[in-house]
C-alpha cells in the first residue's frame, strides 16, 4: 500500500515538473530579448508598451522579455555564450559592449547596419561606443547622463537661490544644510561595487581633468577626496557605499536628501507623477543642474550613457531575421524619440532630438551634455574597461570606508591597473587613447 | 544481512552515483579549472592554458586572499565560540519546565529555519548608517555617532559574525537542549545530596556527560559555519572594498564577477582542502575520547 | 504557588526569545509601514498605520503570486529525491557491512561540508549537455546534490542505534531485504525522516543560488530568486520587500511550529549521535 502510494506520489511530481518546462503550443513565432528594464509599472510601462506596440503591428510575432538584475546582465551573458543559449535579441549597457565583442558574445552586424543605412545618423559617441576595430557589433538604442538634482523647498530655506556650481560650493552648501536640517542629508550619490559606482564618480574625475588609467594623479586624488570629504563630513551617509541610483531616488523622495547626483531616467512622465504624490513637482520643488566642477569655468565632463540591443554571436538563424527587425524598430528614429520621451532618455540618432526636445523641453540639460559624453570605455582602455572599472570601485569603496587614504587607495588601484596590460606600450597607448578622448570633448 | 549478498549494494548505489554525479564529478573539474587559466573569454573562445602553480602563487599573493584568511579566522572562531555560548545558556534555561516553553522552542528554530535571503535582507536594513540599529542608539543616547556596521572596512566582518551567530543560535541549542534532556536525573539528584548546587552541580556534572555532544556540536557548527555563503553575498556582498568576503563569496565574486573561473575554483580548492585538513583535526579529538 | 513562580522563568526566557525572534517580528511591522515610515527617526517598533499592509501586500502578491508554484515543484522536488535515496543509503551503511563502506561516508561527508560555489560553473555545463538548463528539474537535482549527502549522514548515525535483534528476527522470518526496509526501518525511523525532510524542505524553498545561475527564464523563477530581483528592480522600497519577505517565510514559520515537535524527537531520539 505504501509503495503505491510513494509511486503515485512521485508520477505526480513528476509530471509537474515536466509540464513546467514543456513548451506551450506556439503559433506564433516567439522571439526572446533579456534586460535589466523592469515591465512593472511605473516605471516599465514605455518599455512594455514599445513592446506590445511592436507586437500589435507584427501580429505573428511574439516578445517574451526576461528580467535580469542589473548587475547580473553581464554574468548572465558570459554564462550563456558559455553554452550557446542565448536570447534571440541581446542587450547590454554601453560600457560592457568592448568587453563583451571581445569576449565574442555578439554578432558583427556591420552589414546590417549597412543595408539599413542610418548609420550617420548616431551621434559620434554612440557610434563609437558599438564600433569594434572597425566593425558594427550592435546599436546604441538611447543615451543618458548624471546631473545634480537638487531639493528647491530645502535651498530656500537655508537661503540659497541656485545650485552650486564649483566643489568649493558644494561644500558650502553641504555645510549649512546638515546645520540648518539635521534630520537630512545633503547630498547622496552611488559609490556601490556595481558600474554605478564607478559611473557616478567619472563626472567628478574627468571634470577635475583626472583620467581612469592615471589615477595616482592629483587630478585624480582630489576627486576622490572631494567625495571622502563628503562622506567624513557626514554629509553624505556611508550607505553610499550600499547604494544603488534607485535607492537615491527613493531617498531624494522622501527628502531625506537635498540633493543626489542622477540620471535623467528618473524624469520618466510615470516617475515624475509618483514625485508629485510626494508633493515634488518637478521645476517648482526641485530641479536638475550641471554637476559641479572643481574651478569656476571649466567644463564638466560626463560619462555617456545608454543601453544597446543587438544580435547574439550564436543565435537561432530562424529568429534572427524577426530578432534584427525588432532591434531596428527600436532604433527607428520616432520610436526612438518617443521612447525617450516616455522614459527621460536622450536620443541617440540626430534625427530623434529636436523631436524629443518638442516633446520634453525640459530635458535640454541632459541632451546638452550627451552632446559632449564620453563613452567609457574610449577613456578607460577599451574592453579592459570593465576590469579597470572594477579596480577603480575598490579603491573609491576603500577610500570611502576608512580603510585608505584617498592617495593610498588609488595609487594601489593605478598599480593594479598598471599591471592589466603585459607591456608598457600598450599601457602608454591606451593611457594617450584616453586623454585625447576627454580633451576632445573639452573643446 | 552478508546473505542477502550483492542486493545489498542496491541500497547504496543510488545515492552514490547520484552524488558522484552531480557533486563529486563537478568537484574535480574545478581541481583541473584551477591549474588552468580559465576567464570567461578563454572558455568561449577555447582558449584555455594549463598554466601549473600559477593561479595558486597569485591567489597566495593576493591581499584579497589574505584578508579573506584572516577574516574567515575571526568569523569562524567567534561564531563557534558565541553561538555555542549563548545556545547552552538557553538550553540549561530550557532545561526546567515552565508554562509556554514548548511554543518558545519554536520561536528559538525561527532563525534557522526563515529563509536566509529573508534574514539577510533584514540585517542588512539593520546595520545600514540609517538603519534600526544606529537609529535605536541614537534615540537611546547610547552612542553620540552613527556606527559604520557594514560601511567600515574594519567592522564589516564583525557585523557579520553577528548575524551569522544569531542565525546558529538555533542550531546549537537544539542539540544541547536534546542532549540536557538525555542526562539522567538520578544524577542532578545525587549531586545535590553530595552538596553540589547550582552552577557547580552544571559544570561539573552535566559538562562531562555532555562531552561528545558538545564536540560533535561544535564540529558541525564549524563545518556550517564555514560553508556560510548567501548571508555574507546579500548583507555585504564581501564588501565594502572587498574587507568582508570568506573564502565561499571571495571564489564566488573571482568566476562571476570578474570572469576568472580558474581563479574562483583555486579559492575554492584552497578552502575544501582546509575544510578538510580542519575537520579531520577535529575529528581526532573526537575519537581520542 | 508551583504555578506562579514557573511563570518566573517563562519571563525570564522572554528575554532571548525577544532578541532571537525581533529580525522576523520586524520583517512583519516593516511590512506594515511605508518605506519612510521604516526610515523615520525615532524609528518606530509598531507600525504607525497600520492599513498599510493593504497596499503592501496586494502590490507583493500580486507580483510573487505566479512564482510560488516554481518553488513549490522545486521543494516537492527535493524532498522527493531525499527521500528516495537517503533513507536507503543510511540503511545500508548503518546496518549492512559493505566492502566500500569506507570510500562511501567518506564522499558522502566530504560534499556535505562543502559550500556551494565548488560546483556551480561545472554544474551548469554539464546540464546543457542533458537539456537540463533553465529547469526546475535541473535545480531540483543540483539542491539535491548537495542535500542528499547531509541527510544521509544524518540518518546513517541514526540508524546505527537500532537494534539489530528485531532486524536478525525479521530475517529469521524470511523477510526480502526491501521488505525488511519498508517494514521495519522506515517506520522505525519515522521521526528522523520528519527531521530530513524538514531539512530538505528547507533548502528546496530558501536557495537562491542555484535557482539564480541555473535558470534563465524569469516565469520558472522560484520566490527566493524572483524577491532577490524584486530588490533591484524597485531601487529598493523596503515596505514592498518587507511584505514579499514575509510572505516567502509564511511557510517557513508553519513548518517549524508544526514541526518543532518531530525535530526535537527526533534529535532526541538520537538523529544526530555521532
Amino acid at each position: 500500500m505504501k509503495l503505491t502510494k510513494l509511486i503515485g506520489l512521485l508520477l505526480s511530481i513528476s509530471f509537474l515538473v515536466v509540464s513546467s518546462t514543456v513548451v506551450w503550443g506556439q503559433q506564433k513565432t516567439q522571439i526572446t530579448v533579456q534586460t535589466y528594464w523592469s515591465l512593472e509599472p511605473p516605471g516599465g510601462v514605455a518599455w512594455s508598451d514599445i513592446i506590445k506596440k511592436y507586437e500589435s503591428s507584427h501580429p505573428d510575432v511574439e516578445v517574451k522579455h526576461y528580467y535580469v538584475p542589473f548587475g547580473d546582465l553581464v554574468k548572465k551573458l558570459i554564462t550563456q555564450a558559455l553554452t550557446g543559449d542565448f536570447p534571440d535579441v541581446v542587450f547590454a549597457d554601453n560600457p560592457d559592449i568592448q568587453y563583451l565583442v571581445h569576449t565574442g558574445v555578439f554578432k558583427d552586424i556591420t552589414k546590417l547596419v549597412q543595408e539599413w543605412g542610418v548609420w550617420k545618423d548616431y551621434i559620434p559617441g554612440s557610434q563609437l561606443t558599438v564600433t569594434y576595430r572597425g566593425k558594427i557589433y550592435a546599436l546604441h538604442q538611447s543615451t543618458n547622463n548624471l546631473a545634480l538634482w537638487y531639493n528647491k523647498d530645502y535651498f530656500k530655506q537655508i537661503g540659497i537661490a541656485s545650485p552650486p556650481e564649483t566643489w568649493d560650493e558644494l561644500i558650502n552648501v553641504c555645510q549649512k544644510l546638515k546645520a540648518s536640517l539635521p534630520k537630512v542629508y545633503p547630498i547622496g550619490f552611488s559609490a556601490r561595487n556595481t558600474e554605478e559606482g564607478t559611473w557616478q564618480f567619472e563626472p567628478f574625475l574627468w571634470s577635475s581633468n583626472g583620467s581612469l588609467l592615471a589615477l595616482d594623479k592629483p587630478e585624480a586624488v582630489r576627486a576622490l577626496d572631494l567625495w571622502t570629504t563628503l562622506v567624513k563630513e557626514g554629509y553624505a551617509p556611508r550607505d553610499v557605499l550600499n547604494w544603488g541610483q534607485g535607492d537615491l531616488t527613493q531617498y531624494f523622495k522622501n527628502k531625506q536628501l537635498a540633493m543626489m547626483v542622477q540620471g535623467c531616467w528618473e524624469l520618466a512622465p510615470s516617475e515624475l507623477e509618483d514625485f508629485k504624490k510626494n508633493g515634488m513637482v518637478f521645476g517648482n520643488n526641485f530641479d536638475v543642474a550641471q554637476i559641479p566642477v572643481p574651478k569656476k569655468g571649466m567644463k564638466p565632463v560626463v560619462p555617456m550613457g545608454g543601453e544597446c540591443f543587438t544580435l547574439p554571436a550564436k543565435g537561432n538563424p530562424q529568429k534572427e531575421k524577426i530578432a534584427w527587425d525588432f532591434v531596428k524598430f527600436l532604433n527607428d528614429s520616432k520610436n526612438m524619440a518617443d521612447f525617450c520621451a516616455n522614459t527621460g532618455r536622450v536620443p541617440t540618432r540626430i534625427s530623434a532630438i529636436e523631436p524629443l526636445l518638442k516633446d520634453r523641453p525640459d530635458l535640454k540639460v541632459f541632451t546638452e551634455q550627451a552632446k559632449s559624453a564620453v563613452p567609457r570605455p574610449a577613456a578607460g582602455a577599451g574592453e579592459k574597461y570593465t576590469d579597470v572599472s572594477t579596480i577603480t570601485r575598490e579603491a573609491i569603496q576603500k577610500a570611502l570606508s576608512g580603510t585608505l587614504s584617498p592617495k593610498q587607495a588609488f595609487k594601489e588601484a593605478s598599480e593594479k591597473i598598471r599591471k592589466l596590460f603585459s607591456t608598457d606600450e600598450e599601457y602608454n597607448k591606451a593611457l594617450v587613447e584616453a586623454r585625447s578622448a576627454l580633451s576632445k570633448v573639452r573643446k | 544481512m552478508d546473505r542477502f549478498g550483492p542486493k545489498r549494494y542496491g541500497f547504496i548505489l543510488p545515492a552514490i552515483i547520484f552524488t558522484v554525479l552531480f557533486a563529486i564529478y563537478p568537484l574535480i573539474y574545478n581541481v583541473v579549472f584551477s591549474f588552468q587559466d580559465v576567464t570567461a573569454i578563454s572558455l568561449i573562445q577555447k582558449t584555455s592554458q594549463f598554466i601549473g602553480f600559477k593561479n595558486y602563487i597569485d591567489t597566495l599573493n593576493d591581499p584579497i586572499f589574505r584578508r579573506t584568511v584572516l577574516n574567515t579566522l575571526i568569523f569562524t572562531i567567534l561564531s563557534i565560540l558565541f553561538q555555542f555560548i549563548i545556545g547552552f545558556l538557553i538550553a540549561l534555561l530550557f532545561n526546567k519546565e515552565f508554562p509556554l516553553r514548548d511554543f518558545m522552542i519554536s520561536l528559538i528554530m525561527l532563525p534557522w529555519f526563515i529563509p536566509i535571503l529573508v534574514s539577510g535582507t533584514v540585517f542588512k536594513l539593520f546595520f545600514m548608517d540609517m538603519g534600526l540599529i544606529n537609529r535605536l542608539l541614537l534615540s537611546l543616547k547610547l552612542t553620540q555617532k552613527v556606527i559604520p556596521w557594514i560601511t567600515s572596512g574594519s567592522v564589516a566582518m564583525y557585523s557579520l559574525t553577528i548575524a551569522n551567530i544569531w542565525l546558529g543560535i538555533p542550531f546549537n541549542f537544539i542539540l544541547l537542549y536534546t542532549g540536557l534532556k538525555g542526562v539522567p536525573v538520578e544524577l542532578y539528584e545525587s549531586a545535590e545530596i553530595d552538596g553540589a548546587v547550582g552552577l557547580k552541580k552544571t559544570l561539573y556534572i552535566t559538562v562531562p556527560i555532555l562531552k561528545p555532544i558538545i564536540i560533535t556540536t561544535l564540529l558541525l557548527g564549524a563545518i556550517f559555519t564555514i560553508k556560510v555563503f548567501d548571508l555574507v553575498w546579500i548583507i555585504t556582498g564581501g564588501g565594502p572594498g572587498n574587507s568582508s568576503h570568506l573564502f565561499s563569496t571571495y571564489s564566488y565574486q573571482l568566476a562571476f564577477g570578474n570572469y576568472n573561473f580558474g581563479m574562483g575554483a583555486t579559492v575554492s580548492v584552497i578552502m575544501i582542502l582546509i575544510i578538510i585538513v580542519v575537520v579531520s583535526i577535529l575529528n581526532l579529538i573526537k575519537v581520542e575520547d | 504557588m508551583r504555578q506562579k513562580s514557573m511563570w518566573k522563568w517563562t519571563l525570564v526566557a522572554l528575554i532571548p526569545v525577544s532578541f532571537i525572534v525581533f529580525p522576523i517580528y520586524y520583517v512583519l511591522v516593516g511590512s506594515m509601514m511605508t518605506t519612510s515610515q521604516i526610515f523615520h527617526q525615532p524609528p518606530y517598533l509598531i507600525p504607525p498605520n497600520p492599513q498599510e499592509i493593504i497596499g503592501n501586500y496586494s502590490r507583493s502578491f500580486r507580483i510573487l503570486g505566479p512564482y510560488f508554484l516554481n518553488s513549490i515543484i522545486v521543494t516537492l522536488g527535493v524532498m522527493v529525491v531525499i527521500l528516495l535515496l537517503s533513507p536507503a543509503a543510511a540503511f545500508a551503511l548503518a546496518k549492512m557491512r559493505l566492502k566500500l563502506e569506507n570510500i562511501f561516508n567518506f564522499i558522502f561527508m566530504l560534499i556535505q561540508m562543502l559550500p556551494i560555489t565548488a560546483t556551480i560553473i561545472p554544474l551548469y555545463l554539464f546540464f546543457r549537455e542533458f537539456r537540463l538548463i533553465n529547469t526546475l528539474l535541473g535545480v531540483v537535482l543540483a539542491i539535491s546534490s548537495f542535500a542528499v549527502s547531509f541527510i544521509v549522514i544524518m540518518l546513517t548515525s541514526y540508524m546505527r542505534s537500532f537494534p539489530v535483534a528485531m532486524i536478525e528476527s525479521a530475517e529469521i522470518d524470511g523477510a526480502s531485504l526491501l521488505g525488511i526496509y519498508w517494514k521495519i526501518v522506515l517506520p522505525l525511523s519515522m521521526p528522523a525522516l520528519a527531521t530530513a525532510s524538514l531539512f530538505a524542505f528547507l533548502q528546496g524553498w530558501s536557495n537562491f543560488v542555484f535557482p539564480l545561475t541555473l535558470i534563465q527564464d524569469d516565469k520558472l523563477y522560484p520566490l527566493s530568486i524572483r524577491l532577490f530581483t524584486f530588490v533591484g528592480e524597485f531601487g529598493v522600497q523596503w515596505n514592498y520587500l518587507m511584505a514579499g519577505s514575509f510572505i516567502y517565510s509564511v511557510p517557513s514559520i508553519i513548518v517549524i511550529l508544526i514541526g518543532s515537535k518531530f525535530l526535537i524527537s527526533g534529535l532526541t531520539a538520537g538523529a544526530f549521535k555521532e
